[in-house]
């Protein structure tokens, strides 16, 4: 297999078990030179609004009862915000916001966290992935 | 191999109490801000960084000197090569 250089996650959910691997993993990527585009839609894009509520706080019902101790072990981490800015500030990391879904929830660039660089489309966010890899979250 | 023990370090990075990729990053953090033949030691206490710095120094082309298990740490030690 040819090595790729280029990975792109689309963020799609709102809960941290989701949103800590895009921070850990865009780190990794950091790590190995890699560009990272990071696509955040639907529940995700509520997580990175400026001020997102309980949203991008919250665990999975998929952990059940593990859900408390992941919160808790999650105390000893830095944030997946600040784990994605790190990542930002030492690589070639990039954060999008998906155009569909600021339009569904009348959002404008300013409602979201800084981190966020610009808002665009399916269309164009495939576009630039079709070189690379593609994760969901 | 120059032995961690005895390597001076220029440069030491406390990443004790970082989780995975928390050290790694620190490292990368100081060799971007290194000059070129600086030797950094990162202290780590995450056992993926015992593995994943000697892979990334290999890759990024920098000089993986060694680690030194001190108590229930690490002292993670690499030069910037270039």
């Amino acid at each position: 297999m040819s090595e790729s250089k280029h990975v792109s996650i689309i963020a799609f959910s709102a809960t941290v078990d989701r949103l800590y691997p895009i921070g850990i993993l865009a780190s990794g990527g950091v790590a190995n030179d890699m560009r990272v585009d990071i696509f955040f839609t639907f529940w995700g894009l509520l997580a990175v609004r400026r001020d997102p509520g309980a949203v991008g706080g919250l665990v999975s019902r998929d952990y059940g009862e593990e859900s408390e101790r992941f919160l808790t072990t999650a105390k000893d981490l830095p944030s997946w915000k600040t784990l994605i800015r790190n990542a930002k500030e030492l690589g070639d990391v990039h954060v999008k916001a998906c155009a569909m879904t600021m339009d569904l929830f009348h959002l404008e660039l300013e409602d979201l966290d800084p981190m966020v660089e610009e808002v665009v489309g399916a269309v164009e966010f495939m576009d630039s992935a079709r070189d690379g890899q593609i994760l969901v979250f | 191999m120059t032995d961690p023990k005895v390597t001076v370090a220029t440069v030491e990075v406390d990443a004790r109490g970082a989780y995975c990729p928390g050290p790694m990053m620190e490292l990368i953090r100081a060799i971007r801000s290194a000059k070129v033949g600086e030797v950094i030691a990162v202290l780590s206490t995450d056992s993926g960084s015992r593995r994943d710095i000697p892979r990334w120094c290999e890759k990024a082309g920098h000089e993986f000197i060694g680690v030194d298990r001190i108590g229930d740490y690490d002292r993670i030690v690499v030069k910037k090569v270039h």
